[in-house]
């Protein structure tokens, strides 16, 4: 039994080959789309001379076909070549890794805020199916659906940061006159754990609340609802109702059987939310100042820099492709009926 | 058909769904007739008015270069609909005509145009559509494009899976054997019978629309200032939320979500209408 | 009605109920009385819609919170069902009074191996401080009492990966497991094929006679109630139409609406023209919704 579930993890991995293959194509029919040219936004400076174009031009095999070129493509992405940006004059790749832990560090915040408001409302609302909690729920979802994020972040700066005063000031990863701590590991809360020093933790964290929270309310309508309606179907089911006649208690009926069944769908649309937030990243990011790649990618994109634009788009596409597998993984391992759904 | 008891029946057990769709009517109208009957010209600067609040003369207040907001907030409404409008129509038409041949036709077509849809599906929509923007260039055009490529997947996925599960169905073969051709049994028999789902997701799509284009405009693409745009009004005032002019962002903000809340309102609302077991 | 009966175990008395909906009140069950004894077998037999489940669940007050009881009595064992609290049900569901599902894969937790979920049983009602592994393996011994082979690997599996014969045995022995006085069966071989509903039943009936265990077992199917029950009830749309032992009812039918469901069987004609489809009403009442909520 456990073996045909190994088969069909594997499955379900090799699945994501294909799609993998596709992004790779995307991103390459992309950078030969963009206007202007190749050779040029791989070259290292702005001002790189005509014969540095032409090396370039010939090294990544401009001149010859199509599939040649797609080859080179993806061999110098394995070696993780994404180019120059004219910008910052750096590799790409090197851009990407100071910026990278900022994003995540954001994203993570945010998905944890969102879930951590979203489910237990979806469960309580769920529970009390048709009391006025149950509608004030439906209403905040639709409310949250229909926020756009970067008007949410604004209101939360004019009400906490203008008004109240209570928020710190809404731009960057660090309050203005502080020494950040060694950038160890890239993510401020982490990094300032590892220097022992609680207070920059605190601001770290203080600094992440608002982005991280006009991040959230996106993903708050599509987990609420979807997780208010899979608990409601898990309590109208035949095992719930079997349970409540063998006289388990309700905790009992709640938590063991009807959550961990709700969960399994709730899963799914976590990957979706993950996803949302990766493309709502970018207008937060541009909004707080937050040195992350999706400020970092719209920046360039403005500035006709392509290279990294078409970076972002293959990182965040890989992200968002493997995020989807690990969450197939995670439900085919708890849900012992996923190898029969194949 | 539903008869004009019927509709009186739905709409006094749908009220929310009837408020969403009489607002949509009427913002609809606002944004056909609105810049013939604003009080300014939202385009006029007025530098002796400058980030004026709220007044008589001024119902919205003014920005940082004195122009009328409630006039560019009624503006703005044409080109942010018509955008959304524009965008869903292409995509809900390729995409269910594309969608609806493959899961009709089946094999290696659908096998192909299946996965390539996967593959788009894998991008976040707002990076593909920023993607796409890079591509077809800064211009409102681009943006109309890129919103209609990125809601195709789920109107091919939806028409796909409602004609594979249909073309089994016994009035489809019946039509076949009586010799209809394809395009017959698809635009008389399949697809008007798998339309109200995809009437669903136009109207959620619509909102969705809507906050994507404001969102392209509120990151620097697509709309280009000085064209007033609910999107770019709000970067313009986002500094200005720091300094306490809260109305240059908070009524383009409030028009912008209330247009969204009002679609996705809808949409849910016919859902429910047409699905009587999603009924909450 | 008196108490006299000494070995009197459930009395439904008078029973009506219904449905709050779009429409006013549903009725469901229009003045219902049964009454069983310990150890004996009733079956309850009637069309989808005859108020017969809803009998059923209404004794262990199961139903959602739209239904109605507009008048009547359920006692058992000499106390009022019907005036216990939410948390003393408890005691009664699946402690003293346990229930059989029709859908048996349904009813089992699909992400909870089927020996957890019996365990779960099992602990809800013990008062004896049983480990959860000791429960386990007082759940393996019932599973190999009733028959079932190779019971330590059948309690590791999950529901899906078990058929639906074995799934309503499993169902069989978690309502076993908390030693109960009543089980109510409801249609729990309707979702098999005949030759496993045999099977079922034999293991159910065989398991609530060796136990002294009381049965009350909804059906339609007047041949099965016939077969392996003491008494048959039949129900037709909220009321009881006809009641006795179960061979006579089935033998000898004394109400039209009896004769009518014996007629739409197959069992004992030779030809599909001796069938006929249920088409008798009750003359008292051709209203409609009539029908409860499930069958």
């Amino acid at each position: 039994m456990r073996h045909s579930l190994a088969r069909a993890i594997l499955a379900r991995v090799w699945s994501a080959v294909p799609v993998l293959i596709g992004v790779l194509i995307v991103t390459f029919v992309l950078i030969r789309a963009l206007p202007g040219d190749p050779a040029i936004q791989y070259a290292t400076s702005p001002g790189a001379g005509p014969e540095e174009i032409a090396a370039i031009r010939r090294e990544m095999g401009l001149d010859r076909s199509v599939v040649e070129q797609f080859l080179i493509y993806v061999g110098e992405i394995l070696k993780g070549n994404f180019g120059h940006s004219m910008q910052t004059g750096q590799p790409v790749l090197a851009d990407f890794a100071v910026r990278l832990p900022a994003t995540i560090e954001l994203a993570v915040m945010a998905f944890v805020m969102a879930v951590a408001v979203s489910l237990p409302l979806g469960i309580l609302a769920a529970i009390f199916r048709h009391s006025w909690f149950d509608q004030l729920c439906r209403v905040l979802s639709s409310f949250a659906a229909a926020m756009p994020v970067f008007f949410f972040g604004l209101l939360l700066i004019y009400i906490f940061y203008f008004r109240l005063g209570v928020a710190s000031e809404p731009i960057g990863r660090w309050p203005s006159m502080i020494i950040p701590p060694m950038p160890i590991t890239g993510f401020a809360t982490i990094d300032a754990l590892m220097e022992g020093d609680w207070q920059l933790f605190g601001m770290a964290l203080a600094k992440m609340v608002m982005p991280a929270a006009s991040m959230a309310i996106f993903a708050v309508a599509p987990l609420l609802r979807m997780m208010r309606g899979a608990m409601i179907d898990a309590l109208d089911s035949d095992y719930v109702l079997a349970s409540r006649a063998f006289g388990l208690s309700r905790a009992r009926v709640i938590l063991r059987y009807a959550l961990p069944n709700a969960m399994l769908p709730v899963l799914a649309t976590m990957g979706m939310v993950l996803s949302t937030m990766l493309g709502a990243n970018v207008m937060i990011e541009k909004l707080f100042s937050w040195p992350g790649i999706g400020a970092y990618a719209v920046n360039s994109l403005i500035a006709v820099d392509y290279a990294p634009v078409q970076a972002f788009v293959l990182i965040v596409a890989v992200i968002f492709v493997l995020m989807t597998l690990v969450i197939d993984v995670i439900s085919a391992a708890v849900d012992p009926r996923y190898k029969l759904r194949g | 058909m539903l008869s004009l008891a019927d509709i009186r029946f739905i709409l006094r057990r749908n009220l929310v769904t009837a408020i969403a769709g009489v607002l949509i009517v009427v913002l609809m109208v606002v944004a056909i007739i609105g810049p013939y009957i604003v009080p300014h010209d939202p385009l006029q600067t007025n530098l002796r008015e400058v980030l004026r609040p709220p007044s008589a003369s001024y119902w919205f207040g003014t920005d940082h270069l004195g122009r009328d907001i409630f006039s560019r907030v009624i503006t703005a409404a044409r080109l942010d609909f018509a955008i959304a409008i524009i965008a869903v129509a292409l995509s809900a038409a390729a995409g269910t005509a594309v969608g609806a041949f493959s899961g009709y036709l089946g094999g290696w077509v659908d096998k192909l145009l299946s996965r390539l849809v996967d593959v788009m599906m894998a991008f976040p929509l707002f990076v593909a559509a920023m993607a796409l923007v890079a591509v077809l260039g800064n211009s409102v055009q681009s943006i109309v494009l890129a919103t209609a490529i990125i809601n195709l997947p789920f109107y091919f996925r939806l028409m796909r899976a409602e004609i594979t599960q249909r073309r089994e169905a016994g009035y489809v073969e019946a039509a076949i054997i009586n010799g209809n051709g394809l395009g017959r049994i698809l635009f008389t028999f399949l697809i008007p019978n798998a339309l109200p789902p995809v009437i669903v997701q136009i109207s959620l799509n619509l909102g969705w629309a809507i906050l994507n284009t404001a969102g392209l405009a509120f990151i620097g693409l697509g709309v280009a200032p000085p064209t007033p745009e609910w999107g770019i009004m709000i970067q313009e005032g986002a500094a200005m939320m720091i300094s306490g002019q809260w109305w240059v962002v908070v009524f383009p903000g409030a028009a912008l979500a209330l247009s969204v809340f009002c679609f996705s309102l809808l949409g849910d609302g016919i859902r429910d209408i047409m699905d009587p077991r999603r009924r909450s | 009605m008196t108490r006299t009966h000494e070995n009197r175990l459930l009395e439904i008395e008078d029973l009506q109920l219904g449905f709050d909906g779009a429409q006013g009140l549903l009725p469901a069950l229009r003045g219902v009385s049964v009454h069983l004894d310990r150890g004996e077998l009733v079956a309850l037999v009637g069309q989808s819609g005859s108020g017969k489940s809803v009998t059923g669940l209404t004794v262990l007050r199961l139903l959602g919170a739209n239904a109605r009881i507009a008048k009547g009595a359920i006692r058992f064992d000499g106390q009022d069902l019907l005036s216990f609290s939410e948390r003393q049900m408890r005691g009664i569901r699946g402690g003293r009074i346990a229930m059989v599902f029709q859908n048996a894969k349904a009813s089992l937790n699909p992400i909870r191996r089927v020996g957890d979920t019996l365990a779960d049983i099992v602990l809800a009602h013990d008062t004896t401080g049983l480990s959860r592994k000791q429960a386990l393996q007082k759940v393996v011994g019932l599973m190999a009492q009733i028959g079932i082979a190779l019971p330590e690997e059948r309690a590791r599996a999950y529901p899906s990966e078990l058929s639906g014969g074995m799934c309503q045995r499993i169902g069989i022995a978690a309502a076993l497991a908390s030693d109960p006085e009543l089980i109510i069966a409801d249609e729990p071989t309707s979702a098999l094929d005949v030759t496993t509903q045999q099977l079922v039943m034999d293991t159910l009936t065989e398991a609530a006679r060796a136990r002294g265990v009381a049965v009350i077992f909804i059906t339609h199917d007047l041949a099965l109630a016939s077969e392996y029950c003491d008494r048959a009830v039949v129900m037709n749309a909220g009321r009881i139409v006809e009641e006795g032992p179960a061979d006579r009812v089935f033998t000898d039918p004394q109400h039209p609406y009896t004769r009518a469901l014996l007629d739409a069987l197959p069992y004992g004609k030779t030809d599909a023209s001796e069938l006929r489809p249920m088409t008798w009403t009750d003359p008292e009442d051709s209203a409609p919704g009539a029908e409860g909520p499930r069958s």
